[in-house]
């Protein structure tokens, strides 16, 4: 029986009396025993917060993966259980959506952090979220100035608005949106939600996350590197929004400003997890390339100063400089 | 991986905790595909007693409960020409080719395998099973109230209250095990 995993090893954070549990993947140096090029100066490692009800090894064990390549790259990874999920103690929030959307998990990451930046030597992380996941990457980023970065996998701006109504209805929606009736239907929503939108002079939606976008603006306006991966699909459901609902990509980079520095990846062929095979490969190597712009470990550790940007690309494209503003 | 490997991990592991701690009673307890996997290594002689939560009729069972989830719910992010129903699934795997779901790679083996990878026969009936075994064991069936155990994306919007299922097979284990109550938590 295999009883260790090579580059491996498990770590427990005692958070007022709640144990959280997870991964260290070992950065590639300490694999081999060998001199490190960046031994005794600062260093960042890779945090990877888990998205909704997920727990550290998400969905397809993509962030065992994506932690595996990192530290290969020479980045030290941590994947931790949030409170209430995974080998971590604690009780999960009851309504654990609106939790997130409220920066609930946003004080156990940012004391993970401190606790991990101690054990570890590290001077601060790159936070690394999915979906919800990001969410709370982005309050902790607000939190903890050890957050030296953030990685946004598909991230939102607005609350939840589940489908209201019976099991019955739910299951005509989700009916509804499979059937071959389903493009017909979505023209006529998108339709009356573009009067609604253009109606309302295209300002924020009643459901946008304030508290977020505070907080987004804080960190991205001082500068803070972020890399946005989005996915796109042919229908436009993944990077730009329908025809009707609000673009809040353009809204967040503008409210990041002139000092931003972020970077905004569009990847075809993924699917919302990430999971998939084109999703992973993707991830893993437009953040290789963008921890090498912003983190260069042949140096500092710390962010180079690539001037105030902010870029959107396409995978696979070459990257195309906008406006902030 | 195969289900024979799986297996195998099971063994390995009941056999190091009881190597570990062989006078701490050991409960082997599994949810769908683990429950088969529970019961084969209860019936090759781990554990002193056996939980069994929604045994499917074989793996394949889940492996199709699993794809029918896949590709219909979860698809829901897809473009519609991105999506595929789960009968082509079935076709692609039947053919022999691979196919990812949720970001694994299921091989076509897999798929063939899982037909005939179930559990013991005696271990279908609890009284049967413990008469055979000498040793407690009990089949829980879920009932619409704990379905969301197996049902993944039932949780993002409706919270359950799983207290009595638990309450209730806690009750059981600590009996099964004759452990004062409280020492079963």
């Amino acid at each position: 029986m295999k009883e260790t995993i090579e580059g491996r090893e498990l770590f427990a954070l005692n958070q007022f009396d709640v144990i959280l549990r997870g991964t260290y993947h070992r950065p590639r140096a300490d694999k081999t025993g060998a001199e490190t090029e960046h031994s005794g100066r600062e260093q960042v490692g890779m945090l990877f917060l888990p998205g909704l009800s997920a727990i550290r090894s998400a969905k397809g064990d993509s962030a065992v993966y994506w932690a595996d390549a990192f530290a290969d790259h020479g980045y030290p990874s941590f994947r931790l259980d949030l409170p209430g999920f995974g080998d971590s103690e604690g009780d999960p929030p009851a309504e654990v959506l609106n939790f997130i959307n409220d920066g609930g998990f946003a004080p156990a990451a940012a004391l993970a952090m401190d606790q991990l930046a101690l054990r570890f030597n590290l001077s601060g992380f790159v936070v690394v979220g999915h979906c919800s996941g990001s969410i709370s990457a982005i309050f902790a980023a607000a939190a903890n100035t050890k957050c030296r970065g953030l990685v946004l996998l598909d991230p939102y701006f607005y609350l939840a608005q589940p489908v209201k109504g019976s099991k019955y209805r739910r299951m005509a929606h989700n009916l509804a949106l499979q059937s071959r009736i389903e493009k017909v239907l979505i023209r006529g929503y998108d339709f009356s939600k573009q009067v609604l939108l253009s109606l309302h002079g295209n300002g924020l939606p009643e459901n946008a996350n304030h508290r977020l976008l505070h907080c987004w603006k804080e960190v991205s306006s001082a500068g803070l590197p972020i890399l946005i991966i989005k996915r796109s699909d042919r229908d436009g459901c993944g990077a730009k929004p329908r025809p009707g609902e609000f673009d809040y990509l353009p809204h967040v980079l503008k409210l990041a400003g002139r000092e931003a520095r972020v970077v905004v990846k569009v990847t075809e062929g993924a699917n919302h997890s990430f999971a998939n095979h084109v999703g992973r490969t993707a991830v893993r190597h437009e953040t290789e390339q963008w921890l090498d712009a912003y983190f260069p470990l042949a140096e500092s550790g710390e962010p180079t100063a690539s001037g105030s940007r902010v870029e959107f690309a396409h995978s696979g494209m070459a990257a195309e400089t906008i406006s902030a503003n | 991986m195969s289900f024979d490997d799986w297996n195998e991990d099971v063994q390995l592991l009941a056999g190091w905790f009881a190597e570990q701690s062989p006078k701490v009673p050991f409960l082997l307890h599994g949810l769908e595909l683990g429950a088969i996997l529970a019961g084969r290594v209860f019936h090759a002689g781990a554990g002193d007693a056996l939980l069994l939560w929604t045994l499917p009729t074989d793996a394949n069972q889940v492996l199709h409960s699993t794809l029918l989830r896949w590709s219909g719910l979860e698809q829901i992010y897809e473009s519609p020409e991105s999506r595929k129903t789960a009968s082509e699934y079935i076709r692609q795997l039947e053919q022999g080719f691979p196919v990812e779901v949720q970001g694994y790679q299921w091989s076509s083996r897999l798929w063939h395998d899982s037909f005939g990878f179930s559990h013991p026969e005696e271990l279908r009936d609890e009284n049967r099973g413990s008469e055979v075994h000498g040793k407690p064991v009990r089949l829980v069936k879920f009932g619409r109230d704990a379905h969301a155990l197996t049902m993944p994306y039932v949780r993002f919007d409706e919270v359950k209250d799983l207290s009595p299922l638990y309450a209730e097979n806690y009750d059981w284990i600590t009996g099964a095990l004759a452990l004062p109550h409280g020492e079963a938590q």
